[in-house]
């Protein structure tokens, strides 16, 4: 509360990732084009030393939530926004490119490492 | 195995830089040759058309993009070449002109000639259909598509949320 007693704006909006670690760490089901991004994904984070494990996702989960608050990103012809970022694991980097609609995360591409 | 499309094939070059890439395009002799200047990557490819018959060469393009060849798309669509270079689809008339360009805002999962009046674009998370001069009739924006299906004229989609059936044309 304020001191003139109006209510102050509530603190910044968290970044809603949704079920996407899932997606992220090789647990997609459904279509082959699903499957084989998701079965991707995984390959490329284990490569740079990030695994499937309470560590890695909390990792990708703060990564992705400092990306959303750390960055404006580039606005899309469709209205919602791309943010690019590098994600350090113990063995090497990947370059991250993830689609933003508000604060929800659409999903994530991954460049590098394999 | 040669893949014969329109009475020619096609053979795809990588180089490691663009000026390679430019360079090979240039020197093939082909009538026609279009290097796409805005296309940007670490892997930078020639596409070169042959004749089915002489194997005389037809047209070159030449592109860079971050995107292993395996994803890239190439289709014939009546008098138009389409072409996914990872981060755009170029639509490319018969004299090698770009006449439209769409930005992929999310991985494509794949092109679909609905009929011979447009085509569908299908992203992860994002649908559009196209007419010849590029121009989108249709979109939608949904989130992360888990599944899908497609018959006749209906594209069914499921999502962490919902279940949607759209209409293509």
């Amino acid at each position: 509360m304020a001191k003139n007693g109006t209510k102050v704006a509530s603190k910044a909006i968290k970044a809603n990732i949704g079920t996407k670690l899932e997606y992220l760490f090789g647990k997609a089901t459904g279509s082959a084009h699903n499957i084989e991004r998701s079965t991707g994904m995984l390959r490329q984070l284990e490569s740079v030393g990030i695994f499937d494990n309470a560590a890695g996702r909390s990792l990708m989960n703060s990564h992705l939530e400092s990306v959303y608050s750390g960055t404006k990103g580039i606005l899309q012809s469709n209205g919602r926004y791309l943010r690019e970022s590098l994600l350090m694991g113990p063995r090497g980097g990947l370059k991250v490119e993830s689609i933003w609609e508000g604060n929800r995360l659409i999903t994530v591409k991954l460049l590098g490492g394999n | 195995m040669k893949q014969v499309f329109k009475n020619s094939y096609i053979k795809a070059f990588k180089f490691a830089s663009s000026q390679e890439a430019s360079t090979f395009a240039n020197n093939q002799g082909a009538k026609k040759v279009l290097s796409i200047d805005d296309t940007f990557g670490d892997n930078h490819y020639c596409y070169v058309t042959y004749h089915s018959l002489t194997k005389e060469k037809q047209f070159v393009l030449s592109f860079s993009s971050d995107e292993n060849e395996d994803n890239l798309n190439f289709l014939y669509w009546d008098s138009l070449l389409v072409l996914d270079a990872g981060k755009n689809i170029f639509l490319i008339d018969e004299t090698l002109n770009i006449k439209a360009s769409l930005e992929i805002t999310t991985p494509l999962i794949g092109l679909y000639l609905i009929n011979k009046e447009s085509l569908l674009v299908l992203e992860e998370a994002y649908m559009r259909t196209i007419n010849h001069n590029g121009d989108i009739v249709k979109a939608e924006l949904f989130d992360l598509i888990e599944d899908f299906s497609i018959n006749d004229n209906l594209l069914s989609i499921q999502t962490s949320e919902e279940n949607k059936v759209i209409e293509l044309t």
